[in-house]
């Protein structure tokens, strides 16, 4: 079974905490609107503890989930409360918010692109800041199911080869307010090896 | 009381109370015990275990975490085919996420679902009532008052199991 260093662990953290800060810049642009990334957690966890650490979660979420390849292996999950992920499709198609009540495939579009947006810049930042080569982030999947179901199958992969997991877990606000957004990232152990 | 287990967890429950679990790609196990009118539930998240698994990890596999559910149930292996077994889950959330590592993920749930069924037969435990597969997440929930076990997915009543 694999594991991660504490000087590992103290890297990553600066790293997530300073790749946040270039989402922030990303995505307030990408929506014409003030958005802060704040880095929630950086720990090695219990994969049993993964639900309870990560509380609040919203019963049923849209799920996004990008796979990543290259010198970081892992998923990027985003969590996106119901309500938000309406309310952020009538805000980039420039419409009145309470527009949008259920998905379409254009609403499923503006969230796939919002993702690919928002996690590229978070992951290119956190790979320069980790001095890796290259990280490739998967298109992103849409899901729209039970929020603990969504996390569960994003980590399930790595619990063959590990017997902890690393949540990496950031937190959308708004005027110092969250949006109801949540980013998970789960990286493979055995790629964490170029992470010294 | 209402309590919940997660992945690579498992507990029992007596009336009046009610025990949950949510459920992706894992497999949630339910055995009842009529004799001792007693509850179990392990949420399982792989098929087999390794030479290296300790006890703390024993929720983890399904070749594991069944004996273990067994000794918290107080229900001696040799008795085991007086119970009554219920399943859910093992489905495939992410089909179109495709690697290496995710390609054999995606087997996990019905390996997970085989190995499952297979040593709870081995038991002579009869399962009366499974949902399980298809890409969606689950909750599985015990009311050990009303004795039934329920099974909810989003978009869907709660179906008696």
């Amino acid at each position: 079974m694999n594991s991660i260093s504490q000087n590992q662990l103290a890297l990553l953290r600066k790293s997530t905490e300073d790749a946040a800060k270039g989402s922030s810049v990303v995505f307030s642009k990408w929506i014409g609107a003030p958005v802060e990334v704040r880095m929630d957690m950086v720990e090695v966890i219990p994969f049993g503890e993964i639900v309870a650490r990560s509380e609040p979660l919203e019963p049923v979420s849209f799920g996004l989930a990008l796979l990543l390849t290259g010198d970081l292996t892992g998923t990027l999950l985003f969590l996106i409360r119901e309500t938000t992920g309406y309310e952020l499709i009538d805000t980039l198609l420039k419409q009145k918010h309470g527009t949008t009540r259920s998905m379409t495939e254009m609403g499923r579009s503006v969230l796939q692109e919002t993702g690919n947006i928002v996690g590229s810049s978070f992951i290119n930042s956190l790979v320069k800041e980790l001095s890796l080569d290259r990280v490739i982030p998967g298109p992103p999947l849409l899901l729209h199911d039970m929020t603990q179901s969504l996390l569960e199958s994003v980590a399930l992969p790595y619990a063959a080869t590990q017997d902890e997991v690393l949540l990496v877990n950031l937190e959308f606000l708004s005027s110092g307010k969250s949006l109801g957004w949540k980013c998970f990232l789960i990286p493979d152990f055995q790629s964490l090896s170029k992470v010294q | 009381m209402t309590k919940s287990i997660y992945m690579g967890q498992l507990d029992v429950v007596r009336t009046p109370d009610t025990l949950k679990t949510t459920l992706g790609s894992c497999v949630g196990l339910v055995l009842y015990d009529p004799q001792t009118d007693v509850f179990g539930m392990a949420h399982i998240m792989l098929p087999k275990s390794e030479s290296t698994t300790t006890a703390a990890q024993a929720g983890k596999y399904a070749d594991t975490a069944i004996p273990a559910l067994l000794a918290k149930m107080l229900t001696p292996p040799s008795e085991a085919k007086r119970l009554r077994a219920k399943i859910a889950g093992g489905a495939n959330m992410f089909p179109s996420i495709a690697s290496q590592k995710h390609a054999e993920a995606l087997q996990v749930g019905n390996q997970n679902i085989e190995s499952t069924l297979e040593i709870v037969k081995s038991l002579g435990i009869v399962v009366l009532g499974s949902d399980l597969g298809g890409f969606h997440g689950r909750e599985l929930v015990i009311d050990a008052q009303s004795g039934k076990v329920w099974v909810r997915s989003i978009g869907a009543e709660p179906r008696e199991l």
